[in-house]
């Protein structure tokens, strides 16, 4: 093995057993605790389990570390480490970059620091959701820690465009509400459908930018309103993702070209930042 | 990606007869599945259409037939455009883990006008159907398999299950719980601590199959089978979906019972004797370790 690589690590079944456990029958009380009094590294999580917390698996990554923010949570810095994370990752075959094992050794290892920084714990949800896969397998790849800053490179890597490969990425995740809404739901198999969403809503908001008034109309859908019915808000990425679906529904969405997602995101959205500025 | 019942505003030619906007027609995506350690082979995919409206509209270039391959585990997704030629399509294995759907559909490459045929159900004869670009006209949702595809698996029967310590200081009794990967036997702290010390011993084996592993796998097949008179229809494949121990579990009984674990067999089991003899009879082997351990010293009956 060459000095600038290193075996990926899997978190065993008994270490995640272990967790999930106490966040079922404890409300996490136990492990958020651990993690409260141990930020600096998860050397507590081999007493916590009683058994061996992870194992080297064959794969081999380059060596590199993840940047920590000076202050919280920073945007900045979760993009660079998305960037990161998938030029030093995409490699690895897809079963194992969709594994909870290897996300929870970044998780809980790899990338202990970051990921306690831009995802802090607080609530016994917390780690269940954003650091193991108990909501499910698609939705603990999308929301994970780590593991969506991959994903997120992943669905919005624009290869024809070679000055920047990472244009769409930057601007989807400038805006948490953009890239999770766009990211997700059907579309999150999809590399077709999110780039030409993204291609359509980055032209149009570089349009919209040219004069303050068109900006406050573009702010005003991005910031939507909440439904009269419940608590979630609607906004131009929660509405563009539904009536995308909608107009897919009897069409495969499959076929469909990134020449044609755009052309109807394009006209979509138009409808949209209208109906936010009726 | 199956469209299962969904309904149409147009008739779609359905591979599921009951679905169908259509009378005689059929369409069906045929393939034959292989896989070798580097791929996933769909050898010979080619769609049979016996109607023919969507056969000449596939033939000019209105319509166009794709198979579409889908993992979600893995979130994969790929479409192939096929015909009615035989075509050999093959994925990395790594691309794939666990349930793979492989679906066909006809969509329209344009807009259609006047979309009819006279093999339209009873409902929709005498109708045109203006048709537009992408929208589907022949559907099989066609077949569901599974790729086990994991290099440094462990293929003992003891993997299925994860012994695991408790952090509730006043719990005294092992609880089991059937997740998706593992039967996870949770156990009070100070048991666990016993049991990691012996676990790896090969004269104790037995005795924890009899005392930790059969009595929990019982409990988890019971469950199942359970789940079995509760829901009219339900088959065996379905479990092994949903949970990736039970197919050790089928894999298992067919090398110890020399068939194959139906669900008819499996409705018909005793969960605590298939237990036992899945588990290499470790509760009568146990007692036997046992006898020898005390006047022998050791151990003399095999392991798994």
């Amino acid at each position: 093995m060459m000095n600038n690589e290193m075996n990926i690590k899997f978190m065993t079944y008994d270490a995640i057993n272990t967790i999930k456990n106490d966040i079922k029958k404890n409300n996490a009380e136990n492990v958020n605790k651990a993690i409260e009094s141990n930020k600096e590294n998860s050397n507590w999580l081999e007493e916590f389990c009683g058994c061996k917390v992870f194992e080297e698996r064959k794969n081999k990554i380059p060596q590199f570390v993840l940047k920590l923010a000076k202050d919280g949570n920073d945007s900045q810095v979760a993009y660079d480490n998305a960037i990161i994370l998938y030029e030093n990752l995409n490699h690895l075959p897809r079963y194992i970059l969709t594994d909870e094992r290897f996300w929870a050794w970044m998780n809980f290892d790899f990338g202990y620091k970051y990921a306690l920084q831009a995802m802090p714990i607080t609530s016994k949800s917390t780690v269940g959701n954003m650091y193991l896969f108990m909501q499910g397998q698609r939705r603990g790849i999308f929301f994970g820690v780590l593991s969506r800053l991959y994903f997120w490179v992943d669905l919005t890597i624009d290869e024809k465009n070679v000055e920047n490969r990472y244009h769409l990425t930057k601007f989807a995740m400038e805006n948490i509400s953009r890239i999770r809404n766009i990211t997700w739901r059907a579309n999150s198999s999809e590399k077709h459908i999110v780039r030409g969403m993204l291609k359509a809503l980055k032209e149009i908001s570089e349009e919209y930018s040219q004069s303050l008034d068109k900006k406050e109309q573009f702010r005003k859908a991005e910031v939507g309103k909440n439904k009269n019915t419940g608590s979630k808000a609607e906004n131009l990425y929660t509405e563009l993702t539904r009536r995308f679906s909608l107009y897919c529904s009897v069409r495969i969405i499959d076929a469909i070209s990134e020449d044609d997602v755009y052309e109807i995101s394009k006209k979509l959205t138009y409808e949209i930042i209208k109906y936010f500025n009726k | 990606m199956r469209v299962g019942k969904k309904l149409f505003p147009y008739p779609v030619l359905n591979n599921s007869k009951n679905n169908s906007g259509f009378g005689d027609s059929n369409y069906q995506l045929m393939i034959t599945i292989t896989q070798n350690e580097n791929y996933f082979i769909i050898e010979k995919a080619y769609v049979e259409v016996e109607n023919q409206d969507i056969e000449r509209m596939l033939a000019d270039g209105r319509a166009k037939a794709i198979m579409v391959v889908e993992c979600s585990a893995t979130v994969f997704r790929e479409k192939y455009e096929i015909g009615i030629e035989p075509k050999d399509i093959s994925i990395p294995i790594g691309n794939l883990n666990d349930k793979v759907e492989i679906s066909s559909f006809i969509y329209a490459n344009q807009d259609i006008e006047h979309f009819n045929s006279n093999d339209f159900l009873e409902d929709f004869a005498d109708f045109d159907f203006s048709i537009e670009k992408y929208d589907i006209l022949a559907v099989d949702d066609g077949y569901t398999t599974k790729v086990v595809f994991d290099e440094d698996k462990d293929k003992k029967m003891s993997s299925i299950f994860s012994v695991i310590k408790s952090n509730n200081k006043d719990l005294n009794v092992m609880t089991v719980s059937s997740e998706n990967k593992q039967i996870v036997i949770e156990m009070p702290s100070q048991y666990f601590d016993y049991h990691d010390n012996m676990k790896h011993n090969d004269n104790f084996q037995n005795i924890f199959f009899a005392i930790i592993a059969i009595p929990a796998l019982t409990q988890c097949l019971q469950e199942i089978k359970e789940c079995f008179s509760d829901v009219y229809s339900m088959d065996i494949n379905e479990v092994m979906n949903d949970k990736t121990w039970f197919v050790s579990i089928a894999n298992r009984y067919q090398a110890v019972f020399g068939t194959e674990l139906t669900s008819d067999e499996f409705i018909d089991c005793n969960t605590y004797e298939v237990a036992q003899k899945l588990l290499n009879c470790g509760s009568t082997k146990a007692i036997e370790d046992f006898y020898n351990l005390l006047w022998n010293g050791r151990s003399d009956s095999d392991d798994e």
